[in-house]
């Protein structure tokens, strides 16, 4: 029983400790193997315009975001906000890849989003 | 139709029997027909014929007709080149004045030519011809200012693998370094990097022997363009004998026909890991092309069910019609688990083609020293591409792989139902706006290639533009070889579209290599109101030697880049003035224009100016009127539509 409690409030300082996730954030966004699946998607969806190292300085077609950085983000740099953008598209260059990837496929790729961005927003569990 | 009275009355379809009796007739009547084709191709001119001079062609374009003077010993310089360039199959020159004696002493030789505005329209002219017959084209301009014109368009023509020859007069070798009279210019060293080889010929008794080094290079290996420049002193020296010149031998002691085969342990090797992979698949790019290896492509793929992909900057040597085709099923490409690239010259890094990370690559080429260049490979095999897929065909064991067979067949059905649901977009904006948005351009030209009378492998393009050949490459198929240049392939200039049709244009009506079957046909030629600008005078060339092509030209009022201009002080240089008539320009240059803003009108003048191409060898412009923001996803979406990698769409690699 005893164990059983110690358990429940490890899980709650683990909910506390990652802060940042919303709640309908998938856990997706912590995990280390996840944002490995998502380089496969980003490299498949999103290196054409962001780049191969997601810092976009080889894009002739228009000036998309610098994914390393969090300056100059126009549609929000939350977990959530990523998604969406992923999911339905931003501003006027970049689509919607609803119809390319599934919404775990989207997770994964905003967990390698988060990996090359700054340090305290990369996945960290195994 | 604005201000236009050459409407044909019996517009129509056109079938290959049509077309090929006109363009009899059209020979036929050549030097009779100048004064009516001017009446026919300017309507304003028509018009004014009363009080202003009518546009038409030079009386002299009679005299191209005239009997060929192949030179002999005593010869010039220049002829040297020349007869050596006929002796080599040089397949056509296009040049604007200048390098006299060279240019004099080519058309001399009876090697078709054709002179145009610009020199770098030229030089992409003869890049088009290329691209899409197989054969060595060249170009050629006059020193200094006519050679530098020609930079952007070498350019592309390096960045396709172009066997293109470069030719430039340049001064003398007396007056090096001293600014004596005027366009002095160091063109060796300008086309650094741009090229497979470059000469300025100094010794005059070695003209013959680097013309052995040019067209080497040209017919051997990997192509790319190679330039000479030639000093007055070169051109000029006069030769009574062969012996005057150095190593004045025979094209079979100077050069081999022999290929690299691949080695039998490579082709077992290959042979093993295709027999183990499940999705095989083949990009056939370039060398494919090249090496004219479509044969031995599809063999090798009907007898094992490997689908094939296409790349490069030409398109069809794998028909799209074919149930193993993946050129027009991008899905397919993330489930390959081996792929072959057979003649990529032209290598995507890591990720820039869409196949999966875990896919197992074998690259086939015939330079050993770019295998394992930006993707690592499981297998490389040196060998030119016809021999290594002949090889393959060989040793492949028959087998099927209905599987295989039919997720490609969904794939197809998928990217089919996508172009559908933005072509259904499209005509939504288009009724909205009242203005042509792309994928109806796309759409509308497929259908009427494609569906309707004309064979579907009759019409030959030149697909250029920025964010109209996002939209028309989706619904461009190309179904034997040559049957699609893919102009902006690799380099991105969106430019040479014009120039790009003229060439690919030339091609066809002189029946040159896999467009022998539909000599005299007109092309379609595709670009932008941005793109128009930089070869656009090239009309006048269409309407001077009566190629035909129909040119379509989606006229946004601005660069296709505008969403780039982000700050309200900066958009202003990201846009034209709106509504700009190119149409007018076209009958000033003695072509037809036509301005279409909607659906139908785009419908009935593409049958119209196709008719009238088709029967008359006069081209039509069609201005096709959009907005800019067609190209904005929030807006009007899918705005810029997605590139993948390798497949229709390809122009990266």
């Amino acid at each position: 029983m005893l164990n059983r409690h110690l358990a429940a409030a490890f899980a709650t300082a683990m909910v506390c400790m990652t802060a940042s996730l919303d709640a309908a954030d998938s856990p997706l966004i912590e995990s280390k193997a996840a944002a490995k699946n998502g380089k496969a998607t980003y490299l498949r969806l999103c290196q054409y315009c962001h780049g191969v190292d997601g810092k976009a300085h080889e894009n002739i077609d228009f000036q998309a975001t610098n994914l390393t950085e969090l300056e100059g983000w126009k549609r929000g740099t939350q977990p959530q906000q990523i998604f969406n953008s992923i999911k339905n598209g931003a501003g006027d260059d970049m689509p919607a890849f609803k119809t390319k990837a599934t919404d775990d496929e989207i997770w994964q790729l905003v967990a390698f989003i988060l990996s090359i961005g700054p340090e305290d927003r990369r996945p960290k569990n195994d | 139709m604005a201000n236009d009275t050459r409407t044909t009355k019996n517009a129509g379809t056109v079938t290959r029997r049509d077309f090929l009796g006109s363009s009899a007739s059209v020979g036929a009547a050549a030097a009779a027909g100048l004064v009516a084709q001017a009446a026919s191709t300017n309507a304003n001119a028509a018009a004014d014929a009363k009080s202003k001079p009518a546009i038409r062609p030079p009386d002299e374009m009679k005299t191209r007709d005239e009997a060929i003077k192949p030179a002999n010993f005593p010869m010039d310089g220049a002829q040297v080149f020349a007869k050596f360039c006929k002796d080599e199959g040089l397949a056509a020159l296009f040049c604007c004045p200048g390098n006299y004696p060279i240019i004099n002493a080519i058309a001399a030789e009876g090697i078709p030519t054709y002179g145009g505005r610009t020199e770098g329209s030229m030089c992409s002219a003869a890049d088009a011809f290329s691209r899409v017959t197989g054969e060595i084209a060249a170009c050629s301009g006059t020193e200094g200012p006519g050679f530098t014109n020609m930079i952007m368009n070498i350019g592309c023509a390096n960045a396709a693998r172009t066997p293109l020859l470069v030719l430039a007069s340049n001064m003398t070798i007396s007056g090096d370094d001293t600014e004596r009279r005027i366009q002095q210019a160091y063109q060796q060293p300008t086309t650094e990097g741009l090229k497979k080889y470059g000469k300025r010929l100094i010794d005059p008794s070695r003209i013959y022997e680097y013309s052995a080094y040019a067209f080497r290079q040209l017919k051997t290996g990997v192509p790319r363009p190679v330039h000479l420049d030639f000093p007055g002193e070169v051109t000029r020296a006069r030769f009574k004998e062969p012996g005057e010149l150095q190593f004045y031998y025979d094209k079979t002691r100077y050069r081999t026909e022999s290929k690299p085969h691949p080695s039998p342990a490579d082709i077992r090797k290959a042979v093993e890991m295709i027999g183990k992979a499940q999705r095989p698949m083949i990009v056939a790019s370039t060398g494919v092309f090249y090496s004219k290896a479509w044969d031995a492509l599809k063999a090798a793929a009907e007898k094992n069910d490997i689908a094939i992909v296409e790349s490069g900057p030409s398109r069809g040597h794998f028909s799209d019609g074919h149930p193993l085709s993946a050129s027009v099923a991008p899905d397919a490409m993330l489930s390959a688990d081996l792929v072959v690239l057979v003649g990529q010259y032209c290598m995507p890094s890591i990720g820039e083609f869409a196949f999966g990370p875990e896919t197992k690559y074998i690259r086939v080429d015939p330079d050993p020293t770019d295998i394992g260049r930006n993707l690592p490979i499981d297998l490389g095999i040196v060998s030119c591409e016809k021999a290594a897929l002949e090889a393959l065909a060989d040793a492949l064991p028959n087998r099927r792989r209905p599987q295989w067979v039919e997720e490609l067949a969904k794939a197809r059905k998928a990217f089919e139902a996508e172009n559908e649901e933005y072509y259904q977009l499209g005509l939504k904006y288009s009724k909205d706006t009242k203005l042509l948005h792309p994928a109806v351009i796309g759409r509308e030209l497929s259908d009427f290639l494609y569906a309707k009378d004309l064979p579907k492998e009759q019409t030959t393009i030149a697909m250029g533009g920025y964010g109209i050949a996002r939209y028309v490459r989706r619904y461009a198929r190309a179904f034997r070889p040559g049957q699609i240049c893919n102009g902006a392939y690799q380099y991105g200039a969106i430019g040479p579209d014009v120039a790009y049709t003229f060439g690919t244009a030339v091609a066809v009506q002189n029946g040159v290599g896999p467009q022998k079957a539909y000599k005299g046909a007109p092309v379609i030629g595709v670009t932008g109101d941005a793109g128009f600008a930089y070869s656009g005078m090239e009309l006048e060339t269409f309407s001077k030697y009566k190629v035909p092509a129909v040119i379509i030209l989606y006229n946004n009022n601005a660069w296709g880049v505008y969403t780039s201009g982000r700050s309200p002080r900066a958009m202003h240089m990201y846009l034209f003035q709106e509504n700009l008539r190119y149409d007018k320009v076209a009958e000033g240059l003695g072509a037809r224009g036509e301005y279409v803003t909607t659906p139908e009108e785009f419908r009935a003048a593409l049958v119209r100016s196709y008719d009238i191409a088709a029967k008359q060898g006069v081209t039509t412009l069609l201005n096709c009127q959009a907005k800019k923001e067609f190209w904005s996803q929030g807006t009007y979406p899918p705005g810029m539509v997605r590139n993948v990698e390798p497949g229709c769409m390809s122009y990266n690699h």
